[in-house]
């Protein structure tokens, strides 16, 4: 079994990987995107489940309601590493969907990678700016149809 | 490259009726990334309250952040006057990248140097942020080469059946291309003060951070910059009222060129044009 240092270097290592492919790589091929979108946040979700699992219940004092009790329960490295490998799973899986939303209102790929970069440094940071930004898109109306001889 | 592998859009940004193509919207959504990073920075602006040559860390990335918003949606806007082909043309395709890849790299820069409260401009420091001035000053060229390209290109194949908006947007990019240029190099060999140092120039105007008690070039800078806005302006307004297109266009071309100038030397001569 693998160290904390061990563990926490290859989860850094997969999420990397997984921002790479999102910010340089094309996405034509649905199979490399589920790389990123899919199958490293799921690997990091599995070794948050054993770590929360193993521990979220062992630390004296340890709990969600107050600052205090997240302090605790973080003084324990284990959780302290579990925590860190939860934001690396989910920051990787927002810049996923970010990605592909961001494609679908045709953000140019030159735009989407420092909203990327910000959302692999500050999470919330770039889905804001996303969020942000994709509220300002509004839908093109269809071309009109040539409706020469159109009875209704 | 996959950035063309994407033109199959189907939203546009802000003005839902401009024409949808590959330049314009790069060009509309670097102007709304700008816009957003705006209300994104707003939170950090108003909590931190460390300062950086007498102003808050964040207000230079918000000034930016307002100001290069506003570039590229008035650069979106008046290119719709010239053929979607011409639009997209090696010219203005090649130097929109250009300057959006100045811009990103200008903005990464700012934000994480104001995130450190140190210098962007000006910083000597070390040998990387000697640097990355010197690139910042290429960087402002290639965001203004774009708008000069613009007015090359509409005066050119535009639609000449608007005077005053062919007129004005020739005028009002070229000029702001070669003021803006000229004002931008002076106050960068030299400093944004005359006569104070860097650290700051005591009673400012508010947000705009401009001294009130020695010579500052950045107003000077500021209206010159903004001649890309007012002078297609008034030469739309020009058109729609029936008045001289030319005497207008001219006119408020000639009006604003000159407060700059008038501007420029004033600030060379240390004195605030809004004195305390």
């Amino acid at each position: 079994m693998p160290d904390n240092a061990q563990l926490f270097g290859y989860a850094g290592q997969a999420a990397m990987l997984g921002w790479l492919v999102l910010i340089f790589l094309p996405r034509r091929w649905p199979l490399l995107t589920a790389i990123p979108r899919y199958a490293i946040p799921f690997g990091l979700s599995l070794l948050y489940a054993g770590l929360a699992m193993a521990h979220f219940f062992t630390v004296e004092g340890g709990g969600y309601s107050s600052l205090e009790q997240v302090r605790a329960l973080l003084g324990k490295e284990e959780m302290l590493l579990a925590g860190w490998v939860h934001y690396l799973a989910f920051d990787l899986f927002i810049g996923g969907w970010i990605a592909v939303e961001a494609d679908k209102v045709g953000i140019n790929r030159l735009i989407q990678a420092p909203i990327l970069i910000a959302t692999f440094m500050f999470g919330p940071v770039g889905l804001a700016i996303f969020l942000a930004m994709r509220a300002g898109y509004f839908r093109k109306s269809e071309p009109e149809p040539a409706i020469v001889g159109a009875t209704t | 490259m996959s950035a063309f592998s994407q033109d199959k859009p189907r939203y546009l940004a802000l003005v839902p009726s401009l024409d949808d193509d590959h330049v314009t919207r790069l060009n509309l959504t670097l102007s709304i990334f700008m816009f957003v990073s705006f209300l994104v920075f707003t939170p950090a602006w108003l909590l931190d309250t460390r300062l950086l040559d007498s102003a808050a860390v964040w207000t230079k990335p918000q000034k930016f952040n307002i100001s290069l918003g506003l570039h590229f949606l008035t650069l979106a806007l008046l290119m719709q006057l010239v053929p979607r082909d011409v639009r997209n043309g090696p010219i203005l395709l090649i130097l929109s990248y250009l300057a959006a890849i100045a811009l990103l790299l200008e903005y990464v820069w700012v934000a994480v140097q104001a995130g450190q409260a140190k210098r962007s401009h000006y910083n000597f420091d070390s040998q990387f942020e000697a640097l990355m001035y010197a690139a910042m000053g290429l960087g402002a060229f290639l965001l203004m080469t774009i708008a000069l390209a613009l007015a090359v290109q509409i005066w050119r194949k535009g639609d000449r059946s608007r005077t005053g908006l062919w007129l004005g947007s020739i005028i009002g990019l070229a000029a702001a291309f070669f003021s803006t240029l000229y004002f931008g190099f002076e106050m960068s060999s030299t400093s944004r003060y005359v006569g104070a140092p860097l650290e700051g120039g005591g009673e400012t105007v508010p947000f705009f951070g401009w001294s009130r008690e020695y010579g500052d070039l950045r107003p000077a800078h500021f209206v010159s910059l903004h001649l890309m806005q007012t002078v297609p302006l008034a030469g739309w307004l020009a058109d729609r009222q029936g008045w001289n297109a030319k005497l207008v266009v001219g006119g408020v071309a000639a009006v604003q060129l000159g407060l700059a100038t008038a501007l420029f030397f004033q600030a060379r001569a240390g004195q605030p044009f809004w004195p305390v």
